[in-house]
């Protein structure tokens, strides 16, 4: 649905996005995770037909951004940053006027109207002026003007920011319902929110993508740690000796003791073999060996990792 | 056409949702009255009558217009919601259009609203010149149009309104100089040039209108100054894409 090819943007001497490529297909929630400033927004600007980049290639539905830009606006809804609206319009005009701008006959905008308004629960706000509604609600009638024409792909620049934590579990529902039937890229600083929703995760640092894939393959491709918990019965000494000896191992510490087991950590170089060497050890030793669980970096360590300020980065 | 209409429609809605547009109207109807009734000797007139109305009428234009077209662009870029706009499936050359027509609306109410002041002194003098009132009122639209034009380039250079306001004043209070009789015969004077340079700027196409001709150099030159300064707007528009 969406095929990004090699894009660069320089802003002056700043690069805000440099040789991003990525692909985005039917039935995807797809989340740009990256600190602020790493050029998140400038991509989705540049999928969006807002600004153009340097040079690379985006295609929406097959549609160049550059040669049909206008039928490729027509394909997307938008929700910029910061999620602006006129201030000085009652909702319900905003709407018309959104309406209006989409090319949607009179019959057509009362129905999309109505579809939008209910989708995103602002009914009883039609009659409030912009500027008097609160940003959760702001917010909504931004989702709503972006869902106006039924459009096939949706792209939401930071669209929980700022909101309560109520008002961000609801967006999320409603962001979740869209993905049903529509192709979404959504941006956010957060990773539990990209996590929480989004079907797959493109890593951004420095204008560069430094991953891309489901949670839960950044988790391992990313990683180079093996980690297990061993929970055993046996002379704590001896055991820990034991298990530091494991080739490539570089720390056991102790995280639990009950009912006479003593809970290790082992954490060693990525390997495949880590389960099995402990298995061997215990079985060797006479220990009692009560369960032996793989543990993953967390998402979160990942994006650490990824995104850490002056270390090398990893090629796209 | 349709998309031009759009834009119009929420541009003129802009303007009247606030005072700002009222306040306008109200503040160029006194100024221009206030002008007439008091620099002129009211009683004292018989034939030219309206010419004192206007006389200054440029430049109270190259205060006043800046003052309606700063937000068409600032506006937008201070709120962020160009990125909407920008976005929408619109052409931007019917956004610019939409835009520069919903100022002239305001200006052509400003103007319909000083109608009152010479009809009511043509009740106080007989033998009035009705084709020189004409011709000065098509006039005073006819020129407003370079100033829209302008005014509208300079809001998108900027995210302040009110830097929008200030340099599109002073700007077009230089331009409604260039052609005032005293500063063409210094001009001449001191280079030969002001004969000249009089053609470029409002004064001197406004007051042919006034003395009750519609010639159509004015008409050319209003045109060709707004086409100019739209399609540069336009340019420049597009160019933030970039």
């Amino acid at each position: 649905m969406i095929k990004v090819e090699h894009i660069y943007k320089r802003y002056g001497a700043t690069i805000a996005v440099n040789n991003a490529s990525f692909e985005v297909k039917r039935g995807e929630i797809v989340g740009f995770l990256g600190p602020n400033g790493a050029g998140k927004s400038t991509c989705l600007k540049i999928v969006t037909c807002y600004i153009v980049a340097d040079s690379g290639r985006v295609v929406v539905d097959g549609l160049d951004v550059l040669e049909n830009s206008l039928e490729v606006r027509r394909r997307i809804g938008y929700l910029p940053e910061s999620t602006p609206v006129y201030p000085d319009m009652e909702v319900g005009e905003y709407l018309r006027f959104m309406a209006r701008a989409r090319q949607l006959s009179p019959a057509q905008s009362r129905e999309a109207i109505a579809r939008v308004v209910e989708l995103t629960g602002i009914e009883r706000m039609m009659k409030k002026t912009v500027t008097h509604l609160s940003k959760g609600y702001k917010q909504r009638v931004g989702i709503a003007q972006s869902l106006m024409h039924d459009p096939p792909v949706i792209i939401m620049d930071e669209p929980t920011s700022g909101l309560d934590p109520h008002q961000i579990i609801e967006i999320r529902e409603l962001i979740r319902e869209l993905g049903k039937s529509k192709v979404i890229v959504l941006s956010s600083h957060i990773l539990q929110e990209i996590s929480a929703i989004c079907t797959r995760i493109l890593i951004i640092k420095e204008g560069r993508i430094v991953a891309n894939g489901t949670p839960a393959e950044l988790q391992t491709i990313v990683s180079d740690r093996s980690i297990f918990d061993a929970r055993l019965r046996g002379d704590e000494s001896a055991v820990g000796g034991a298990l530091r000896g494991i080739a490539g191992v570089e720390s056991v510490e102790v995280v639990a003791q009950a009912d006479g087991f003593t809970t290790y950590r082992v954490t060693g170089r990525r390997t495949d073999r880590l389960g099995c060497e402990i298995f061997a050890l215990a079985k060797e030793g006479g220990w009692e060996l009560s369960s032996l669980s793989p543990l993953h970096d967390t998402l979160e360590d990942v994006y650490l990792q990824l995104t850490a300020r002056g270390e090398p980065t990893q090629a796209a | 056409m349709k998309n031009v209409w759009t834009i119009y429609r929420r541009e003129i809605a802009a303007y009247f949702n606030s005072p700002i547009a009222y306040i306008i109207v109200v503040l160029f109807v006194m100024i221009l009255s206030f002008i007439f009734f008091i620099i002129n000797d009211f009683g004292g007139q018989t034939q030219p009558f309206i010419r004192g109305y206007f006389t200054l009428l440029p430049w109270v234009f190259a205060i006043f217009i800046p003052a309606v077209t700063m937000r068409l662009w600032a506006e937008e870029m201070r709120a962020g919601t160009i990125e909407l706009l920008m976005t929408m499936p619109i052409k931007s050359w019917e956004i610019v259009v939409g835009k520069y027509l919903a100022a002239y609306t305001v200006i052509l109410i400003c103007l319909l609203f000083t109608l009152p002041a010479p009809l009511l002194a043509a009740t106080a003098v007989t033998d009035v010149d009705w084709g020189a009132l004409f011709t000065t009122y098509v006039g005073a639209a006819v020129i407003a149009s370079v100033y829209i034009a302008f005014g509208a380039w300079i809001s998108t250079f900027t995210h302040n309104q009110i830097v929008a306001l200030l340099v599109s004043m002073i700007v077009l209070l230089v331009v409604s100089f260039v052609g005032f009789p005293p500063f063409t015969l210094y001009l001449n004077r001191l280079a030969g040039l002001g004969n000249f340079l009089s053609w470029f700027g409002t004064y001197y196409h406004f007051q042919e209108f006034s003395r009750g001709l519609l010639n159509p150099v004015g008409f050319i030159y209003a045109g060709s100054v707004t086409v100019f300064f739209l399609v540069l707007n336009n340019m420049f528009v597009e160019g933030r894409k970039y």
